[in-house]
């Protein structure tokens, strides 16, 4: 590839940094006050942390200082990998190979640039086997690959710069976790190695450098000291009377979001699952046919290639207008979007910043986004939301606690990969700030799990999976057992997927068994745009025609119910106690006739009142309680209040929740005033309580099978031999129910009941929301009939699934019940 | 004879089947203890392939047919098919374990070839049971690992049937016309909702007690 002669060329010698800053004035730029913060920290041989708002130049930030070095040495080509680049999606890996290529082709910098994912050819990867390029541009899971080949450790020697791309949206989970241990093993076969991670806004920023760069050294923190503010704006109902309070898919907005979108501008609709950005894109077309060839739709599930024509689309301004969900982001720049709506509510600041930043991708200038309720309370979550964003509140990210699953997947990665001694790699994997306080004993367990397969020898006298030999290095103990461990490595979940293909043989995208395990042959759903019909289930694939009724009977995804998150409903308390009359925002003023009708039938309470309110129907005697803490929060809190109850008095409850409060509905009539006292939101036992009143077992099978998956206890991978395959076949629940059956003392099985508590019930914030409670003061209405808080937990009741009662129970129960109809 | 906890009595064909909750059937005339898929080995196929399974299901497997058999006194003990699961999994150990337990018994020891017995065929046949192919016949019935044409009625097992509640699935004796399919004996083992059409009876088997469950019809 020739290269232009250009300024930097003309001076004999010229320091590097000089060259840089000319190309920079060649491109028209002036390299902004936190790039040359993060190059100076480069040079000095610093590692740490760039944060960020999206598309401010934050990859140059990060890159030039290798840049440099590579600059400065006269055979940049033969001096081994140089620079690691780690982004977190395939897709962008291209647009940050060409960012990075275009800087290096006008100096005058003879250096492959490669990149290396799950779609990188055959040919390149033997080639990249034999020696690694000067910049590698790769994913999470690609790195942890190559850690597993025994001869990168040697490539690895001369890294001088790893950069950690979107690291917010890794850090402390599962696949930040596993970076940081690979991580750990980097800097072990590089010790100059200088980390550096880019950033959007995060909480916390000493917290996140220091999972970035370990334990080892103090991490230099970078801020662009850029503002770009976000303002939030709501679609308003014209008349709130007729506009349904509860419901998850209102509709009824449809006309007024419709009269708002301008298709001569590029335009992003976001919404919060899949079903609702089918259903609305639908919708849009509906109303709007001649918009067809113009609109798209977007999702997780659909096809790859149907969503890289979307992306390049919009890029190219083929596309005006895309319904889709968080499938759009992270960040694939669109320097074109102009307008970013929302259907229904984020749940979030963070979300809700980051989606408006999706529109006018340039520098200083500010971002909008528009919010469209699907019910009334949705309008109060909108208004709070732009208080928490005025006053610059951002949600901290839950990290997870040196998880046992990663780090057992990580030992079979280093077994495979050269092989360790036990003491070395305790060190080395302490180093990774998330298992800084990893105690030996523990280490020990989860090496014994892997070497031997549990406590119990006698159990696993068949498994041999990684063995010391006599000077005390662990290896994998065949290759074909190395084989399949790298063909399963990673912890990106997800469920057993099936392929939808039409009968003529157009692939459609992917759908989770799960869903379609519960349609029978003629259900129809809708998916891709396109309203289906169920044909045929043959292996993984879901065979579908065009269905050609239009029916309202159409299956739902459960889809994931995002809660509403701690920083947000705070805000909403505290927006509650607010007088509509001082405060004239426009969705206050909209929903003002709701809170009068609250207001005058029970209360609407203050951030230092918990309403409750008692209420008699045909159903039953209900009790409805509002603590406004968010689902899962309620999800914990309202069995652990009914288990509290009937410590006082014998009754069965249903139970429903959703973002905003509880619903206990009993057949009798209990003295709830009198079991309503403070003693009730008590922290005392909590543990044990939790433990009581909820089926635990059942919260910890759930989050078994992200542990099964990561572990490798079901792998769905097989090189070869496909029959053996299918005798390997066992569903992670099964597994569960065999581990509790003959080894419940499993640490998996552990860890899986850890992770249910703290992630699910979010534990900790459950206990702050009782401290919160028990100081309170309550409000005890007796209302006649459902009020408008209360309403949307009636309609909720439906699809809710929570009792106290045991499984047993349950299913004795129904059983009793049952009708099997043919 | 103590009854078993739990069992639940049926009269087909005037004979006396005991559906009990170990997931097994009973046939008291003949003092024949039937069972289906045991799939003996499967952990220890698992634990081969590099994952780490308790192989616990083994013993506890042998040990439950055992206990049912002279909780019955049982004269004979009839597997309808898949009595183990792979050949990776029937390791010299995992063979003298079986082989032991087989030398043990007092009952005859009859074994219908399933799909996942046929590969394994040399081993069986030097064990000291009685292999059948396809099917035997024996009384108003015939027995069998999957479906066959049949002028009786047949007891098959090869489809581990479940009944799916919500997101719970349970094992299922299901009784149709002129067959019953038995659930998976072992517990390691998952399962396939059953078929609902011409499904005229539905039992499940909990710990300690037969589940009835009513059949409606639309």
């Amino acid at each position: 590839m020739t290269r232009r002669r250009t300024l930097s060329d003309t001076q004999p010698n010229p320091d590097p940094w000089s060259r840089i800053g000319a190309w920079f004035h060649e491109q028209g730029w002036q390299p902004l006050p936190f790039q040359r913060a993060a190059w100076q920290a480069q040079s000095a041989g610093d590692s740490g942390l760039i944060y960020v708002p999206t598309g401010s130049g934050k990859t140059y930030a990060a890159v030039f200082g290798a840049i440099a070095r590579l600059l400065e040495n006269p055979e940049p080509q033969n001096s081994g990998l140089m620079l690691l680049y780690i982004t977190p999606l395939r897709a962008l890996s291209r647009d940050v190979e060409k960012a990075i290529a275009k800087p290096c082709v006008d100096l005058g910098l003879d250096v492959r640039i490669e990149t290396r994912t799950g779609d990188t050819k055959a040919s390149l990867r033997r080639r990249q086997k034999k020696g690694l390029p000067p910049i590698l541009i790769t994913t999470p899971e690609s790195f942890a690959l190559l850690l597993s080949y025994p001869e990168t450790q040697e490539q690895f020697r001369q890294t001088r710069f790893v950069v950690m791309d979107e690291w917010h949206e890794l850090a402390g989970g599962k696949r930040g976790i596993l970076l940081e241990l690979g991580l750990a093993r980097l800097r072990n076969f590089a010790p100059e190695l200088q980390t550096w991670a880019l950033s959007a806004t995060v909480a916390d920023p000493p917290g996140s450098a220091r999972l970035a760069v370990g334990t080892g050294r103090a991490p230099n923190i970078i801020k662009a000291d850029i503002h770009r503010p976000v303002f939030l704006r709501s679609l308003t109902p014209d008349h709130v009377d007729a506009f349904p309070w509860a419901g998850h898919l209102g509709l009824a907005m449809r006309d007024k979001l419709v009269a708002d979108l301008d298709i001569q501008r590029s335009t992003l609709i976001f919404t919060n699952t899949r079903y609702q950005a089918e259903k609305w894109f639908q919708e849009i077309l509906d109303a709007r046919p001649e918009w067809a060839g113009l609109i798209a739709l977007h999702h997780g599930s659909l096809d790859q290639r149907t969503r890289d024509f979307v992306e390049s689309g919009i890029k190219s301004g083929l596309l005006k207008l895309v319904v889709c969900t968080s499938s759009l982001d992270l960040g694939v720049d669109f320097p074109q979007v102009e307008r970013v709506y929302q259907i229904g509510s984020p749940k979030g600041i963070t979300r809700t910043m980051q989606r408006a930043g999706r529109a006018h991708h340039r520098i200083g200038e500010s971002c909008e986004i528009t919010c469209v309720p699907t019910h009334a309370l949705e309008l109060l979550e909108f208004a709070a939301t732009r208080n928490a964003i005025q006053k610059g509140d951002v949600e901290s990210r839950s990290r997870l606690q040196k998880p046992y699953d990663v780090l057992a997947q990580h030992l079979v990665s280093c077994a495979a990969g050269g092989g360790f001694l036990a003491d070395a790699l305790f060190q080395e994997v302490k180093t990774a700030a998330s298992y800084a306080d990893l105690s030996w004993q523990e280490f020990q367990w989860v090496l014994a799990l892997v070497e031997h397969g549990g406590a119990n020898l006698n159990s696993y006298s068949e498994y041999h999976k990684i063995a010391a030999d006599d000077a005390g290095i662990y290896r994998i103990t065949t290759m074909r057992l190395g084989h399949v461990h790298r063909m399963n490595i990673g912890t990106i979940n997800s469920d057993a997927q099936l392929k939808v293909k039409f009968l003529r043989g157009k692939s459609l995208g992917m759908i989770e068994e799960g869903f379609i395990s519960r349609l029978k042959k003629g259900d129809r759903f809708v998916f891709s745009g396109r309203t289906l019909e169920l044909f045929r289930v043959e292996d993984d694939t879901v065979l579908v025609r065009l269905s050609r009724k239009k029916s309202h009977a159409i299956t739902k995804w459960p889809g994931s119910r995002l809660p509403i998150s701690e920083s947000l409903s705070a805000e909403l308390r505290e927006l509650l106690s607010q007088d509509a009359k001082n405060n004239p925002s426009p969705e206050l003023t909209a929903v003002a006739t709701i809170l009068e009708r609250q207001a005058q039938v029970s209360a609407v309470p203050h951030a230092q009142q918990l309403l409750v309110e008692i209420c008699q129907t045909r159903e039953g005697h209900h009790l409805f309680l509002y603590p406004f803490e968010g689902r899962l929060v309620h999800e914990g809190l309202a069995p652990l209040l009914a288990y509290r109850f009937t410590q006082l008095v014998k009754a069965s409850f249903s139970l429903t929740v959703n973002d905003y409060g509880i619903e206990l509905l009993c057949r009798e009539a209990l003295p709830y005033e009198q079991m309503l006292k403070p003693e009730l939101f008590t922290i005392e036992n909590l543990a044990s309580d939790i433990i009581a009143s909820m089926n635990i077992s059942n919260m910890a099978k759930r989050q078994f099978r992200d542990i099964a998956r990561i572990t490798g206890l079901v792998n769905q991978n097989y090189p070869g031999r496909r029959h053996l395959a299918r005798q390997l076949q066992a569903s992670a629940s099964l597994l569960f129910d065999v581990f509790q059956r003959y080894e419940p003392e499993n640490l998996l099985l552990r860890q899986a009941e850890r992770e249910a508590l703290d992630q699910f019930f979010e534990q900790s914030r459950l206990q702050r929301t009782l401290q919160r409670l028990a100081a309170s003061q309550l409000l005890i209405r007796q209302v006649p009939h459902p009020t408008p808080f209360g309403f949307p937990l009636l309609t909720e009741r439906v699809s809710s699934h929570l009792t106290n009662e045991t499984i047993a129970e349950r299913v004795a129960k129904l059983a009793r019940q049952w009708s099997l109809n043919s | 004879m103590k009854d078993i906890q739990g069992t639940h009595r049926l009269h087909l064909l005037d004979q006396t089947l005991d559906l009990l909750p170990q997931r097994a059937i009973y046939w008291r005339e003949e003092q024949t203890l039937i069972v289906a898929d045991v799939h003996l080995g499967k952990a220890q196929t698992f634990q081969r392939a590099g994952l780490a399974v308790p192989g616990d299901t083994l013993m506890h497997d042998l040990a439950r047919l055992e206990e049912m058999l002279a909780a019955t006194s049982a004269q004979r003990l009839l597997v309808l098919g898949d009595f183990v699961h792979h050949r990776s999994g029937l390791t010299s150990a995992v063979r003298e374990i079986i082989c032991e337990w087989c030398n043990r018994l007092n009952t005859e020891l009859r074994v219908i070839l399933g799909n996942h017995d046929r590969p394994n065929r040399h081993f069986l046949a030097g064990l000291p049971l009685v292999l059948q192919d396809i099917s035997w016949q024996c009384g108003p019935f015939e027995f069998a690992h999957e479906r066959i044409a049949s002028d009786r009625f047949c007891f098959i097992g090869h489809l581990h049937p479940v009944l799916t509640l919500r997101t719970l699935r349970l094992p299922v004796f299901a009784f149709y016309s002129d067959h019953c399919v038995l659930p998976a004996f072992s517990y390691f083992t998952g399962g396939w909702p059953i078929e609902r059409s011409k499904l005229i009876q539905a039992f499940v088997p909990l710990e300690d007690e037969i589940l009835v469950c009513s059949i409606g019809h639309a």
